[in-house]
């Protein structure tokens, strides 16, 4: 009995890497030969639409200046833009820093929502959305430093009457520091480049990633705001968007930089609340997506694959276990199906070979050379990167459980600049 | 500063060493009981050889990267031109400042060296008169008018005055302050950009832009990439006789939508106020208008029909005579504008993109920006 459950739950997990595998080549080789589709930074407007851009702010005051200076450089009609810093519930300098950009300034105008009780960017972008009157609205990080032109591109994309948002492509600015910057440089890389452009020229379903990108206000307010408890209002919007028959238009050339972890346990506390958000969307929206009328069959399944990936690196975890308990119970016999089954899952247990052949495929795209030889430190990586999202997967389910509200964990800074 | 081992691979050598010698351990007190101490060795020779190999295997992969780290040779992050601004006339005011820089301040007519490029001269004129078939090799920043005759070969103009360049001529960069006249079958291999007016004849290549702040009037069977004007039109302007768009001050956001997986169609005469988004085709049929954007496959507008919106197609788009698309056009596929038909309106710059092919019918009027990714044409019954 214990055996034949062993064996059915290591065919799915092989069933589940296999399918994953698969739609990572899909994805590469459509970026490498399929016909990609345009975005609308070509579009010239002298009519542009007021914008507002909200940036949620919790102790930043190593990267703030540099942000604000960066979104107020823009070529954006003065007249039309409105920035909004929010601060939320800082105990660094960055208030000191906003209310003197705010002097210099006056399309600058923070909010402080301190004394407000809860923290976190959902409950601070809800709160900051109550005042907002203009169509558009863009979201940044405060590590992100937009260049001139990337705001009028970014709400370009909304001259398309079936785009709810727009995401731009994020890329790591202090790549050099250290071997994990450098890492996180490739699948960043690797998740844009490739994998978000395949989605978009597959007219499949790119992410809204929440940090270089915007959404239309009206959307936002009949979705009703973010989840006050989630910590992936990124996800949330994405599958709010396509339940409603919106799509994320991803514009692969709307670049802008941003400061990833630079230590091992920032990058941690970081995938690991990723991990813990992003699970929650998925119990809450896996159902209402695989069943909205209006996408296609592929595109559900895309939708399916999307709030799945968090939970791909737990399972594999229980395949492996459940591989070496059929060993250890003599039961994985040297010729047979379970062996052909262990292999497929050692195959995607040090690396998975297929986003590291995007990684690559990505890295070529952009130019790069020798930083192709770094490759095969993804597979050292990898086991890092499971274990991290189990954690936030297990995280969630205790959350369920025990009805728990999670706290943001944010990602320290080191005010690097490009 | 990069720092070349880091953390992690410290750790991982670390754990390859303990691995290495609780092997070594374990072969040489555990392995066999009754072996002696030379056997004893031999399997933790064995043993070590093993796990060594083991541990190349694991890190000779590895070394290119260790050496990448050490040395960074491609560390830098993917570049992003934080300055880049989005404008179509670049090109023309980019060049103008850089030629003027280099030859402004130098006497008349004398060669300068230009854009450090070898073997490339410019000189700076009061004006310029070319007879045909001269061949002129130096860059020019002309202070007046540029007149020349047939098939004169410009390399790259400034004119401060109006130009007008014969017919069979060929040119590779045109900027000028006054108005702009290309005779017939003339050739641009890069760009031209004009302060004021622009007038192209037949058959002329306009390479890889023309902008102009006025209008640019095209000739019969001339093929572009990418033209900004105000307006564009094939043939003489045409008034717009439908007048200003109603909503042509604003910014066309419908929050109102009507979305559908089967071809879609407006009748004739009928007015729905809504943006339009389908799996499928959209057909507005004469005198058809919407107050809203359109999203489908192929999109077509009839006759004197008007589109107050954008119009954004994963196929074609095709406006026939008449017809009128006050927003921008996107189409992944080619865009055909039938006679007199109009995209943008007076003083309201919008885009008409192509994955394909343009195709600009006489009298068709685009207020802004036409861009053609694969062949753009004009198609004029108009003379000259």
């Amino acid at each position: 009995m214990v055996v034949t459950i062993l064996t059915i739950w290591v065919i799915f997990v092989i069933a589940v890497m296999l399918l994953y595998t698969t739609r990572h080549f899909i994805f590469t080789f459509s970026r490498l030969f399929h016909r990609q589709r345009v975005s609308f930074g070509d579009a010239y407007e002298d009519n542009l639409p007021h914008l507002t851009v909200l940036v949620p702010m919790h102790n930043e005051e190593l990267v703030a200046a540099d942000c604000l200076r960066a979104i107020v450089a823009s070529d954006y009609p003065a007249d039309k833009l409105h920035v909004v810093p929010i601060n939320d519930h800082s105990n660094d300098r960055t208030q000191e820093i906003l209310d003197r950009y705010a002097e210099r300034d006056p399309r600058i105008r923070p909010l402080n929502l301190s004394g407000r009780p809860t923290r976190g960017k959902s409950n601070a972008l809800n709160f900051a959305l109550e005042n907002v009157q203009s169509e558009i609205v863009l979201v940044f990080d405060a590590d992100y430093t937009p260049g001139k032109g990337l705001l009028r591109r970014l709400v370009m994309a909304f001259i398309d009457p079936e785009v709810g948002a727009v995401m731009g492509r994020v890329v790591p600015r202090n790549t050099n520091v250290s071997l994990l910057t450098r890492l996180l440089s490739m699948e960043r890389s690797g998740g844009y480049q490739v994998d978000q452009q395949a989605r978009y020229n597959l007219d499949l379903l790119p992410q809204y990633g929440g940090t270089v990108g915007g959404f239309r206000l009206a959307l936002l307010r009949q979705i009703g705001g973010f989840d006050p408890h989630g910590l992936s209002e990124d996800t949330e919007l994405t599958a709010s968007i396509y339940e409603r028959g919106w799509t994320v238009l991803y514009d692969n050339r709307a670049e802008c930089y941003e400061e990833v972890p630079d230590n091992w346990m920032s990058r941690f506390n970081q995938l690991r609340r990723w991990s813990r958000g992003h699970n929650r969307v998925m119990w809450g929206h896996l159902l209402r997506i695989a069943f909205a009328r209006n996408l296609s069959g592929v595109q559900r399944a895309d939708a399916a694959f999307l709030l799945f990936c968090y939970v791909v690196p737990p399972l594999l975890i229980s395949g492996w276990v459940a591989e070496f308990l059929l060993f250890g119970m003599g039961h994985l016999r040297p010729i047979g199906g379970l062996l052909l089954a262990f292999m497929v899952v050692l195959y995607n247990s040090f690396g998975n070979f297929a986003p590291v052949y995007e990684v690559a495929t990505a890295e070529i795209l952009d130019g790069h050379s020798t930083r192709l030889y770094l490759l095969p430190f993804l597979f050292y990586s990898f086991p890092f990167n499971s274990w991290t999202i189990t954690t936030g997967f297990i995280d969630n389910v205790g959350d369920s459980i025990m009805s728990r509200v999670a706290h943001w964990e944010k990602t320290g800074r080191a005010g690097t600049r490009a | 500063m990069l720092k070349p081992i880091s953390p992690v691979l410290r750790t991982v050598t670390l754990f390859a060493v303990a691995a290495a010698l609780v092997v070594v351990f374990f072969a040489l007190f555990y392995s066999n009981g009754s072996a002696g101490p030379e056997q004893r060795l031999d399997t933790a020779i064995a043993a070590l050889a093993i796990v060594a190999g083991f541990a190349a295997l694991v890190f000779l992969p590895m070394l290119p990267g260790l050496l990448e780290l050490r040395r960074s040779a491609d560390a830098t992050s993917l570049t992003i031109d934080q300055n880049y601004s989005r404008d179509p006339r670049y090109m023309g005011k980019s060049f103008r400042e850089k030629i003027s820089n280099v030859l402004q301040s130098a006497p008349m007519h004398t060669r300068m060296p230009f854009l450090n490029r070898s073997k490339e001269y410019g000189r700076i004129v009061p004006s310029l008169n070319l007879d045909d078939g001269e061949n002129w090799t130096d860059a020019v920043l002309s202070k007046g008018a540029v007149t020349t005759g047939k098939r004169v070969h410009l390399v790259d103009l400034y004119a401060q005055g109006d130009v007008r360049i014969g017919a069979g001529s060929t040119l590779r960069a045109l900027a000028a302050d006054g108005d702009v006249q290309l005779e017939s079958n003339v050739s641009v291999i890069r760009w031209i950009d004009g302060e004021k007016d622009v007038r192209v004849g037949p058959n002329a290549n306009l390479g890889h832009s023309l902008s102009a702040v006025g209008a640019v009037e095209l000739g019969n069977n001339v093929r572009f990439s990418r033209i900004c004007g105000n307006p564009v039109v094939v043939g003489q302007p045409r008034v717009d006789r439908r007048g200003p768009a109603p909503d042509a001050g604003s910014w066309p956001l419908g929050n109102k939508r009507k979305t559908a997986t089967t071809t879609v169609t407006i009748g004739r005469g009928e007015s729905v106020e809504t943006d339009l988004v389908t799996r499928s085709n959209v057909e507005v049929l004469e005198g058809g208008v919407v107050k809203g954007s359109i999203k489908g496959d192929d999109v077509i507008v009839g006759p004197n029909a008007v589109v107050y919106g954008n119009v954004v197609a994963r196929g074609d788009v095709m406006v026939r005579d008449g017809g009128a698309i006050r927003g921008h056009v996107f189409a992944e596929g080619s865009v055909f504008l039938s006679r007199d038909s109009v995209v943008g309106s007076a003083g309201r710059s919008k885009t008409l993109y192509s994955s394909r092919n343009v195709e600009l019918a006489d009298g068709a009027t685009v207020f802004g920006w036409v861009i053609c990714e694969g062949d753009g044409t004009t198609v004029s019954t108009s003379p000259g």
